[in-house]
């Protein structure tokens, strides 16, 4: 398991680019919870926009592993940017690249490879979220066109995005049957993003509700099939859950090197608090836990480069648990190493805390990720 | 060299440099004449050379029958300073991989990039101003001598006439001012950093890099020129106290500081 050449280039070239154009940022748009457009136009000019999509429509290719090179550096710097990046690239775009038709694809993938449009992608409704199918949302065909009525919730970009990837039920009667995704753009009639929603992390990645009235989809927009839905869905959880292992990795990563780097630089009681046994420890254990996630997501990452995203479902759940509650141990560790300076804004620990917290908790928490291990683990015996 | 412009090619060469990241920790190693490096150590593009490479770039932009070639000298590392370039958008890549890892006199480095350019018939040769490990700035002024072409330090601002066969130069001289020359071609320019903002890779380039073609030049020890100087030890600055916390009345901590600033003629 050994990085490529070119893989090495595009780590230490997102790597410098996130440390010179994301970090500056990273507290401005913590505190003024403001969404980096800047960056994102950046972003596009360097074609991170459109990694993972073909040449052919507009983008940079990139398997899994790319993406998650990418989220692991993005949030080293700044989980608010990783975070809107990845509902781009991988919720959204790469979701369109595995399962729409030739025609959606060169509809709809060009804009997004250059950043002229921004993606996201709806599932959760504010009554179901872990229990995603029993979402609510309702679409009604009519002629050529599907009426949708209803309401998605901590939709990542809502705010600000263009087109989103939103999955609605078009058979009331069937539950994990009856659900069709579509592609939504903004200025369709009846379509509206609700207000931003405050929060205590990611909070330079907007958030928000995506409210359907009547909302008129064009037929042709659907993925799939219809009442495929949950395929289309399924088909991007797992490598949804590995880039957000990957992108807790990045985290997990800052609050180590930060709170060496401290640790070397503090002194106390005539000493670097570094030489302290109690510091000590608890600074080789951050780097133990962050060596154990890199090992798991590195070989997941390649693996799923080279098989694809299907049956991997228990090796990228169990990822994303162990990479996401590494992120937020590692995050209270850094905090108690830094004292009252980790707790306070000038120092960039407490938004580490504040980013990880989210970590357990989106694109499935820790708890349903133990129930899809422990299924996978049944179907074993 | 040739010293008629050809108009509808024009090669130019840039000399890039890998060195270790400024921001990291160093350690002197057991020979004390040399750094301790690792699989760890972080290494980048010398900044000044970036502006070197952008500014081939943008002369490509301006006459797109231009073609950049990327020159390192030194250790396997040394590639991936090319890579980058080629990342940036160069077009060709050379590497001169020297045997040993440590210091390589800038008499040494410009003598192998000045051998591979003799007959290749370059029309500029770019190189940054210095290398930000060393900050000699040799390699350059000593690739001119020994090509015997004309060359400009600092540069701050260049404007090409391959009609002409000129380019026209504005150095960066004390106090701000500038120096302005005209230079005939073939060329050295030394890049000033500030004179463009050099652009990151583009990720099209970079997944690309692997299919664009390197070129590697094996030298060994005994095929380089004798440098012409060696390194005798290096040592660490000797650590600096820590702050000094005044403490007393602000009127107090006043005389005090102003007592500091005087001891240090610092104000007199």
């Amino acid at each position: 398991m050994e990085f490529e050449e070119q893989q090495v280039l595009l780590r230490n070239t997102v790597s410098r680019f996130a440390k010179e154009q994301l970090a500056p940022l990273a507290s401005e748009i913590d505190q003024q919870e403001r969404f980096p457009r800047e960056t994102f136009e950046k972003m596009a000019e360097l074609g991170l926009l459109g990694l993972g999509i073909p040449e052919e429509y507009g983008g940079f290719r990139g398997k899994i592993v790319e993406a998650c090179i990418v989220g692991e550096k993005l949030a080293r710097y700044c989980a608010s940017t990783a975070a809107s990046w990845g509902a781009h690239v991988d919720l959204c775009a790469a979701n369109i690249c595995r399962n729409g038709t030739e025609e959606q694809k060169k509809r709809f993938l060009p804009d997004l490879a250059t950043g002229k449009k921004l993606g996201g992608m709806a599932m959760t409704e504010p009554d179901a979220g872990s229990d995603v199918l029993a979402m609510k949302t309702r679409a009604v065909q009519d002629g050529d066109f599907y009426v949708l009525n209803g309401r998605k919730t901590f939709i990542t970009n809502g705010p600000v995005g263009d087109l989103f990837l939103v999955y609605a039920r078009t058979d009331p009667k069937a539950r994990g049957k009856g659900i069709t995704a579509f592609v939504v753009e903004k200025g369709f009639d009846g379509f509206t993003s609700g207000k931003k929603l405050e929060k205590l992390g990611w909070r330079g990645s907007p958030t928000g509700d995506l409210i359907f009235e009547d909302c008129r989809v064009p037929r042709e927009n659907i993925i799939g099939e219809v009442n495929g839905g949950v395929k289309i869905l399924m088909s991007g959880l797992n490598s949804e859950r590995l880039l957000l292992a990957a992108e807790s990795l990045g985290l997990g990563r800052a609050c180590l090197e930060d709170s060496v780097q401290y640790a070397r630089e503090r002194v106390q009681f005539g000493k670097r608090i570094a030489d302290f046994q109690m510091v000590m420890e608890k600074l080789a254990r951050m780097a133990t836990k962050v060596e154990a996630v890199k090992a798991m997501v590195w070989s997941q990452a390649f693996k799923m480069s080279e098989n694809g995203p299907a049956a991997m479902t228990m090796e990228t759940a169990a990822a994303k648990l162990l990479a996401s509650e590494m992120a937020l141990q590692n995050a209270l560790d850094a905090t108690q190493i830094f004292g009252g300076y980790g707790y306070i804004r000038e120092f960039p620990v407490e938004r580490y805390l504040r980013d990880a917290r989210i970590m357990t908790i989106g694109g499935g928490t820790s708890e349903i990720m133990c129930q899809v291990i422990f299924r996978e683990l049944e179907k074993g015996l | 060299m040739p010293s008629t412009p050809r108009a509808f090619t024009m090669k130019i060469l840039v000399c890039v440099k890998q060195v270790i990241e400024s921001e990291t920790t160093i350690r002197i190693d057991d020979s004390e004449k040399w750094i301790h490096t690792d699989k760890s150590t972080p290494y980048r593009m010398n900044r000044f050379d970036e502006f070197a490479v952008e500014e081939a770039l943008l002369i490509k932009e301006k006459f797109p029958y231009v073609t950049i070639d990327v020159i390192s000298v030194g250790p396997a590392i040394s590639v991936m300073a090319v890579k980058r370039a080629l990342g940036m958008g160069a077009d060709h890549g050379i590497h001169i991989i020297t045997e040993q890892e440590g210091y390589l006199s800038p008499y040494v480095t410009a003598s192998l990039i000045a051998s591979f350019a003799q007959d290749k018939n370059f029309d500029l040769i770019l190189a940054g101003v210095m290398a930000e490990d060393h900050m000699q700035g040799q390699v350059g002024p000593m690739i001119a001598e020994l090509l015997s072409l004309p060359c400009a330090t600092s540069t701050i601002f260049e404007r090409l006439s391959p009609n002409n066969g000129t380019v026209y130069v504005e150095r960066e001289i004390e106090g701000g001012l500038r120096d302005t020359l005209e230079l005939s071609l073939p060329a050295v320019l030394t890049i000033q950093t500030g004179i463009n903002k050099p652009r990151y890779p583009s990720l099209s380039n970079v997944l690309r890099a692997k299919k664009q073609k390197m070129e590697t030049i094996e030298v060994s020890s005994s095929e380089q020129p004798e440098p012409k100087e060696r390194v005798v030890r290096l040592a660490l600055p000797k650590k600096s106290r820590s702050g000094v916390v005044l403490e007393g009345t602000q009127q107090e901590k006043a005389a005090q500081l102003l007592q500091i600033l005087r001891d240090k003629s610092i104000l007199t």
